[in-house]
């Protein structure tokens, strides 16, 4: 009890809450336009974390990332054109009532579940995390290494339909992190003698291309300017009647699905709103789903915001990342020289306790910033592009000069984009490459240890946890495959609904 | 062959020479000096060796099969074919050079080179806009990141100014 206590002293600061809501805000404009992805919000502002103390840093982060996911709602709902990937499912019938003239309900709407979501996973966050930490602090090598094969099998299985492109993608993420020092010896590899390499490619540099740059890039290729359409009439913000029991059922149900599904890692919001949604369709009486059924704009966005929740579960107790932003929110910990993982709830549990009560607070704060804003977000969606993405560029090379005021970490993160540039138009997942970043060093040097510790031997397999482990990556794989195809199918047949 | 095939197929093939030459530096690394350590050469290895799999298997299992895939792969939610590389090769271009000028004119005037290449990249053709962009995002920037987050951007004339 008395973390929590901690926690809330530490993120009821006034410095705190301001970032939170200024996170909130920032994350609202963002998610707005088009294109701007939560991954790319967050890897934007990282750099402007690096002079704050951690906690105000995370809640900025943090904000971002919840305002984002919401606001992502916005351009799908009016313009079909969704502002994140996680947004997609929101499309199918958000869009639609948009059409009849009800995208001020479907918006309303899209708010209030965001919030519910929000605010479900966060309970079932602090529920878990911290006896998850319990466990977590008995693991030796063994049970680390087989964690991070769990997390690196999760991350194929949900690459359905392109299990090569996802697996590539991460082991080339393996492929970064092996340049530097051996994590066990101290042998320099791939560093060709250069002492700037020996401390390996600087992750947030590649972060900040990959999801910055990249992202700029494929926009500028694809010159997606704002296009002047016809727009039906916003209509009535308000709920209408006998919402609670019409929206309440798919909101709750759909809120423990996101949390669930965003407790594995590489999963994000989209795989957590198809899914929920699909199983709201399957299990609801009405028939209106794909035609503008409100409660499919709930079930979607309650998902989605639950799941940012469940991706922090990973990231906390074992410093694996949920998704692509929660790999961002790692290296926001690590540049304070802290390393997530169960010690950290011992040793920062201003941080760790803060973080999860600052989602709270995050959630309760997008209902009065979204409220506040519900009228003049739809405008950003028609904001000029052609200037946006070369600022991002700009902000993206700022923010990697930031890390260590070096211009050869700018040029990482440029090169980072071309990289990721290439693979996203080969239809090559990024998130993968960068889970395989972190996981890489981690899988390495913990099964050189258990190898050191049992000489050799492979008996450590054979050890409660780690068969344990392995019982689950095979349970996880199959879950994974279920959901991800039923995510697949809602969101085959969503977009048949919408065209038809 | 679609863009995307073209850009898989180059990925897959730089997947190939990437693995060969990680398996050929990692073969010179030494063993490991504690009992049971494999050594530094253990994941470099494997990482090779499945890269390598995985690689041939995107070059040549589409030829096997006998068919060249058309459509988008995984969920096919990129119905359209992805714009033209060559505004993307100037941004790059661009990019490189305002980097390198950043540390001989400073801050400002490399993100203004920047910042107009890319507004032209990305299809704004209204000078007005273009000159009002460079002159203020680089401004406000740089006046951000030194005042507010204490943060020491490249150095130049115009900076000198500034301070």
């Amino acid at each position: 009890m008395s973390e929590w206590l901690i926690g809330l002293d530490a993120v009821l600061s006034p410095n705190a809450i301001t970032m939170i809501v200024l996170g909130v805000g920032l994350g609202m404009v963002c998610g707005a336009l088009p294109g701007l992805t939560a991954t790319m919000a967050v890897a934007l502002l990282l750099p402007v974390t690096f002079t704050l103390e951690p906690l105000p840093g995370m809640m900025l982060l943090i904000g971002v990332y919840g305002g984002t996911l919401y606001a992502g709602s916005i351009p799908a709902i009016l313009l079909r054109a969704p502002g994140t990937p996680s947004a997609a499912a929101t499309v199918i019938d958000g869009y639609p009532m948009t059409q009849q003239g009800r995208a001020g309900r479907a918006l309303l709407i899209s708010l209030l579940a965001s919030v519910v979501g929000g605010l479900t996973g966060t309970v079932l966050l602090a529920l878990f995390a911290p006896q998850l930490a319990g466990v977590a602090l008995t693991f030796g090598p063994p049970e680390y290494f087989m964690v991070a094969v769990l997390a690196l099998a999760v991350i194929a299985s949900i690459s359905t339909g392109r299990l090569s492109k996802g697996l590539i993608s991460g082991f080339l993420g393996v492929a970064i992190g092996l340049v530097g020092m051996d994590p066990i010896e101290g042998f320099p590899r791939f560093t060709f003698g250069t002492t700037e390499l020996s401390a390996g490619i600087p992750f947030i540099a590649v972060l900040i291309g990959l999801f910055g740059i990249s992202e700029a890039l494929t926009q500028i290729a694809g010159n997606r300017r704002s296009r002047n359409r016809e727009r039906p009439p916003v209509g009535r913000f308000s709920l209408g009647r006998g919402w609670l029991r019409r929206l309440g059922p798919a909101t709750g149900g759909s809120s423990l699905m996101g949390f669930f599904i965003g407790l594995l890692p590489g999963t994000g919001g989209d795989v957590a709103s198809y899914f929920a949604y699909n199983e709201t369709r399957r299990w609801s009486r009405r028939g209106g789903f794909g035609k503008g059924e409100p409660a499919g704009v709930a079930s979607a966005e309650s998902a989605n915001n639950a799941s940012t929740s469940g991706a922090m579960a990973p990231t906390l107790v074992l410093g694996i990342p949920g998704d692509s932003v929660t790999a961002i929110l790692i290296g926001a910990i690590t540049v304070h020289g802290l390393q997530p993982g169960p010690q950290l709830f011992e040793g920062s549990p201003d941080l760790v306790y803060g973080t999860m009560l600052g989602l709270v607070l995050m959630n309760l704060a997008l209902l009065p910033v979204g409220l506040l804003g519900i009228r003049v977000w739809p405008k950003l969606t028609s904001a000029p592009t052609t200037m946006l993405w070369p600022t991002v560029i700009l902000l993206s090379l700022v923010g990697a000069f930031a890390l260590r005021l070096n211009l050869a970490d700018v040029a990482t993160a440029l090169a980072a984009g071309a990289l990721g540039f290439v693979l996203t138009r080969g239809g090559y997942p990024l998130a993968p490459m960068v889970i395989g970043l972190i996981l890489g060093p981690m899988a390495e040097s913990n099964l050189r240890l258990s190898l050191i510790i049992s000489g050799g031997s492979l008996d450590w397999l054979a050890r409660p946890i780690p068969l344990a482990v392995m019982g689950v990556i095979v349970a996880a794989i199959v879950v994974t495959k279920f959901s991800t195809r039923r995510a697949m199918a809602a969101s085959t047949a969503g977009t048949h609904d919408v065209q038809s | 062959m679609t863009a995307e095939r073209r850009a898989d197929l180059g990925t897959a093939a730089t997947t190939l020479i990437l693995a060969a030459a990680v398996a050929a530096t990692a073969l010179t690394f030494p063993a490991g000096n504690q009992e049971g350590d494999p050594g530094a050469a253990l994941l470099p290895l494997l990482v090779a060796a499945v890269l390598a799999v995985l690689g041939t298997a995107r070059v040549l299992v589409p030829y096997l099969l006998r068919s060249t895939p058309t459509a988008p792969e995984g969920g096919g939610d990129q119905e359209e074919e992805p714009g033209p590389v060559l505004p993307v090769l100037g941004m790059l271009a661009v990019g490189a050079v305002s980097i390198w000028a950043m540390s001989w004119v400073g801050f400002v005037l490399g993100a203004a080179l920047l910042l107009v290449g890319g507004a032209l990249l990305s299809g704004e053709r209204r000078w007005w806009r273009i000159a009002l962009l460079s002159a203020v995002a680089p401004t406000v920037v740089y006046t951000l990141f030194m005042w507010a987050f204490e943060l020491r951007l490249p150095t130049g004339p115009l900076e000198a100014m500034l301070l």
